[in-house]
């Protein structure tokens, strides 16, 4: 038996890459779409069902076309059972606006709720501020079974009073659990429960910012012989990357540029970058991000540089210059003025006393 | 400070070359081309070392410019007096910095000395490199350039130590466009234009936002709604149950009465079935059967028959006796006919015979004719005689054969008799020879009451049958019964409501709930029309976000802007402020050494511009000859070397700055070299042979 664990999709929400209204607009189909296609793909698979471990989407207000095509993608699939357990984003809206639930779509409320599919047993509760000191105390499985249990949240060994969205997972341990199915975390990890099971962030379908980099898709379980099996399956359309490009040394634009290639070689261009531009410049140097992105913005789906070079400007070379440069070099770094700004007001100042014509 | 001697291994064209300096002004003279200016970089690459630069240009890039042009090891060493100590710097170079060597020894004890390190030119004389070039550095070939260019070029070294200072109001100006390119009066500008533009964002996501309050609050009402309806459902349900009950209240009693009726109906049969076997057993002894009643009818009959048959018989037998009578009197009396036809037939004959012998043969033909069927006849009469006779002998034998049969009949008719009125007596319990009428009344009695016996009889029959039927049909419809309706069966008299008013009611909640229904859906409507509405939100947040950031970076970059802009402006004053006076009254010094006799009055800008003041104007130096200007810079450039050098005096490297000097005030600057030579180090390289020559 096959069975998908995904989460954290947050379907219809707002894209933090800073991507051009239009390429947003795209990406959000793109999440939206990626959903749909694991579907597909699970179907194609034989999948039984698909455990959606909370924020399925982002917020109460569910766009019709986003709630009339999930629910397409779940009644399109009547051999599919879906799981879905509401997060700390979605709660409240998707199903409140459903008149009348599809079979194989599956909820779960604020006490734990089984579910029997052929030889796991699926268990799940919607975990809130309220119930999360107790609600791990009432949980019950029994020795012989596959069981499955769904929580959304930040899993964590003691449980901070402070931590709202947070659950012990020293309460969850020899409670026969083989797979701990979570949501919350937007990044794939997978650690073990106790001896007999694991805990398991399939990480989110789709990175939205440069903040969820790297691969991501869901883990496939397969149930065989009354053991666990899980792979992670990277299945985003596109992968996020950050990548520092130390440009120390390098004046011209070009020079940053070629230097910039020769780091995201490799990188399939239906990705999506950040450069952050590393090291130390001279205050000459010519560092126009902007100028860069526009450069290179046929390279890649989508590509921002950001510009994290410190000055390479030492205050011991300018303690004794007699200019004017010297002395409001060392007015500025003898200023109270956080050191970044230094460097930034430094830069500036230099290149505009260095200024010709 | 004070250079000692040096050696060069390898440094330019300059190889395996070592020197040493006296004290005083060190006058050192060469033909042009000999390497004096290498010799000037060789004692600058070992205070500062020599930087690295992508510069092409020879001129610009002096670790080019100094390679060894016989190759061999780049450097050499140097010792110098600093402080109260005596020292041996030597410094190699590699192509890159990193290959660079730097070590210091202390000359008293040829022990490595770490008093100072590879920035050994800013660690002696608290300035940097550039500082150091354009004060105590005089190079010959820059004062030529100096000179063939500008005047405020050839004030180098000075004014570039401050040179920028002639940059500030571009440099200002230049920040001050790119503040204006944020932020413009009447908050114009590209800040002007994004918060702008982040306003109508921020309205159109309010907005947004409104509808989407407005599509919660109407979700709540719509929670509420549905829970109204849930009530009314509720409700409805209710009253359905209710109706339910009712009508199967009302089911039950219908049951119930169906239930007594047929109890009565049974109770009732029973009751009657009594009374027909009560009156059934006042019959003491059974009535005759009607089979009986008919058999003994039947006797009746038989006997009235045979009463009648007896007297008939007995009739009979008289008659036949009488007859028997006559028969044999007839036959005793009847005479045979022959002789009658014997005597016509004679009497035929005879008058034939006459006939025909008389000549009438006809009559006598016809008479014999006669004859014959007379004859004939007679034959058959005589034949039909005998066989009546035989006929009559017959009949009187069977007539007494009749008589006799008769009278056995008689007899058997007696005895028939006999016994059916013994049958009859003893059935209708009537004496013998009781009249038959009598019998007959009898008989109809006992039938009556045979059949009055008989229709109880069948009347119990069929009232047994009834009481049975009506017994099994109650019990059955008993039997029937579901548990509840036996519960229900139990409660009697319990008041249930009224089905019409149940009904009315229930109308009244399905129509309340139609009404809801609509209501939610009208709100639903409502909620995805405000959703559509509000679909753009993410869209209109990404971007405000963006604009917010553009906002925020332009704001931010204002803020450099302006804080590089006071920065700079503050520089400015805290650099004119600190050096100005001193430089004022060191410039009016030495110029009062070298002019001696003419007062000049010299003005000494911020920007250390000088101006000379004559007819009670500030002129240009561009107004005064060249070697005075000449002098007026060296003037303002020893001021400086006072102004920036306070501890540690660099020796001052001149390459033949005075050429455009007369021979007075070439002298006179030589005796202010002379003067300073008192408290640091003068080197002095030139080509001509006016000024001495004292070591080489």
């Amino acid at each position: 038996m096959k069975m998908i664990h995904c989460a954290d999709l947050h379907l219809g929400s707002r894209m933090e890459s800073g991507l051009p209204a239009e390429k947003a607009k795209e990406r959000r189909l793109e999440l939206l779409h990626t959903f749909v296609r694991m579907t597909e793909r699970a179907a194609e698979d034989g999948v039984e069902s698909i455990l959606i471990c909370g924020d399925l989407f982002d917020g109460k207000t569910v766009s019709a076309r986003v709630c009339n095509c999930v629910l397409d993608a779940v009644v399109q699939h009547p051999q599919i059972t879906f799981y879905c357990l509401q997060g700390n984003h979605d709660q409240g809206g998707f199903l409140e606006n459903i008149s009348g639930l599809p079979d194989n779509l599956r909820t779960f409320g604020p006490d734990w709720t089984f579910y029997e599919q052929g030889d796991a047993v699926i268990a799940g509760t919607e975990c809130s501020a309220e119930n999360r000191e107790s609600i791990m105390e009432h949980l019950t499985l029994e020795k012989d079974r596959i069981n499955i249990v769904m929580l959304h949240g930040m899993a964590v060994e003691y449980c901070a009073k402070d931590q709202m969205d947070a659950f012990s997972l020293q309460k969850l341990r020899g409670k026969n659990i083989d797979y701990l199915a979570l949501g919350h975390i937007h990044s794939f990890r997978m650690e073990r429960l106790d001896e007999r099971g694991v805990w398991c962030y399939c990480g989110c379908l789709e990175g939205r910012g440069f903040d969820e980099c790297g691969q991501k898709g869901y883990v496939e379980l397969e149930i065989d012989g009354g053991t666990v099996i899980s792979r992670f399956v990277p299945f985003a359309r596109r992968t996020l990357h950050e990548i520092p490009v130390d440009i120390t040394g390098t004046v011209k634009q070009e020079e940053i540029q070629r230097r910039i290639r020769e780091t995201v070689q490799g990188i399939p261009a239906r990705d999506m970058l950040k450069i952050r531009l590393t090291g130390r410049t001279v205050p000459e140097a010519e560092r126009d991000p902007a100028w860069l992105e526009k450069w290179m913005e046929e390279d890649f789906y989508f590509l921002k540089i950001q510009d994290e070079t410190t000055l390479l400007i030492h205050p011991e070379d300018y303690r004794y210059d007699m200019s004017l440069k010297g002395e409001f070099v060392r007015l500025v770094l003898n200023s109270d003025i956080p050191d970044e700004e230094k460097e930034e007001i430094l830069r500036r100042g230099i290149q505009a006393l260095e200024r010709k014509g | 400070m004070r250079i000692l001697r040096l050696h060069i291994e390898n440094f330019g064209k300059l190889h395996d070359f070592d020197m040493e300096f006296q004290k005083g002004v060190h006058i050192f003279r060469a033909e042009n081309g000999w390497g004096k200016s290498t010799l000037a970089a060789f004692i600058k690459a070992v205070f500062y070392g020599l930087p690295v630069t992508a510069r092409r240009s020879l001129k610009e890039n002096d670790r080019k410019r100094c390679l060894p042009w016989q190759g061999g090891v780049f450097g050499g060493s140097m010792e110098f007096l600093a402080g109260e100590k005596a020292y041996r710097a030597e410094r190699f170079f590699g192509r890159k910095d990193r290959e660079d060597t730097f070590a210091l020894y202390d000359l008293c004890t040829g022990l490595l000395s770490s008093d100072y390190s590879g920035v050994l030119g800013e660690e002696l004389f608290h300035v940097d490199r550039a500082a150091y070039e354009r004060s105590s550095f005089f190079i010959q070939q820059d004062f030529a350039v100096a000179l063939n260019d500008s005047l405020n070029a050839r004030l180098t070294h000075v004014e570039e130590t401050a040179g920028d200072m002639g940059n500030y109001e571009q440099a200002m100006l230049f920040l001050e466009n790119q503040m204006k390119y944020y932020r413009k009066t009447g908050n114009r500008g590209q800040t002007g234009k994004l918060e702008e533009r982040r306003r109508d964002l921020r309205d159109r996501i309010l907005k947004c936002r409104e509808q989407e309050e407005e599509a919660e609050n109407w979700k709540l009402q719509l929670i509420s709604l549905k829970q109204k309806t849930e009530e009314a459902a509720d409700r409805a349900e209710k009253l359905e149950r209710m109706l339910q009950q009712a009508q199967e209240h009302q089911q039950i009693e219908k049951k119930r009465a169906q239930y007594v009726l047929l109890k009565n109906q049974a109770e009732e049969s029973q009751e009657e079935l009594q009374q027909i076997a009560v009156k059934l057993s006042e019959y003491t002894v059974v009535p005759p059967k009607e089979k009986e009643l008919d058999k003994a009818r039947e006797w009746i009959c038989q006997l009235g028959a045979l009463r009648q048959k007896e007297a008939e018989v007995k009739r009979q037998v008289q008659d036949a006796v009488t007859h028997m009578g006559n028969m044999e009197d007839a036959k005793d009396s009847h005479a045979s006919p022959g002789m009658l036809y014997g005597i016509l037939t004679g009497l035929c004959v005879v008058f034939g015979c006459f006939g025909v012998f008389r000549s009438l043969p006809l009559v006598g033909l016809g008479f014999l004719g006669m004859g014959i069927l007379s004859f004939f006849a007679g034959v058959i009469k005589i034949k039909r005689f005998r066989t009546e006779k035989e006929q009559l002998e017959f009949r009187i034998q069977e007539s007494r054969q009749q008589v006799r049969e008769t009278e056995r009949v008689f007899r058997d008719i007696q005895k028939k008799q006999e016994n059916l009125e013994k049958k009859i007596s003893e059935f209708l319990s009537l004496p013998k020879r009781t009249d038959i009428s009598e019998m007959e009344r009898s008989w109809k009695q006992l039938r009556r009451k045979s059949r009055e016996y008989m229709e109880l009889k069948q009347s119990y029959e069929l009232q047994r049958k009834e009481a049975s039927r009506s017994r099994t049909l109650w019990f059955q419809y008993g039997e029937g019964f579901s548990e509840k309706e036996r519960m229900l069966l139990s409660e009697s008299g319990k008041a249930m409501p009224d089905i019409q008013s149940l009904k009315s009611r229930l109308a009244d909640s399905r129509a309340e709930i139609a009404s809801l229904q609509e209501e939610e859906n009208d709100i639903q409507y409502r909620i995805s029309r405000l959703r559509e509405k509000t679909e753009r939100l993410p869209e209109l947040e990404e971007e405000e976000a963006g604009v917010s950031e553009k906002i925020r970076e332009a704001v931010r970059e204002y803020d450099l802007l302006e804080q590089t802009a006071g920065y700079l402006k503050m520089a400015r004053e805290q650099f004119s402020a600190r050096y100005l006076g001193e430089l004022q009254s060191g410039l009016e010094h030495y110029l009062g050494l070298l002019i001696p006799e003419q007062e000049a009055s010299l003005s000494l800008d911020v920007a250390l511009h000088l101006k000379v003041r004559e007819a009670g104007a500030l002129r240009s130096l561009e107004t005064q000859s060249i070697g005075r200007q000449d002098l007026f810079y060296f003037a303002e450039r020893l001021a400086i070397l006072d102004v920036l050098y306070k501890k540690e005096q660099p020796p001052l490297l001149l390459d033949d700055p005075f050429v455009n000097l007369d021979a007075g005030k070439q002298q006179r600057a030589m005796d202010i070299l002379e003067q300073l030579s008192q408290k640091r180090q003068v080197i002095y390289f030139t080509c001509h042979d006016m000024v001495k020559e004292t070591a080489v």
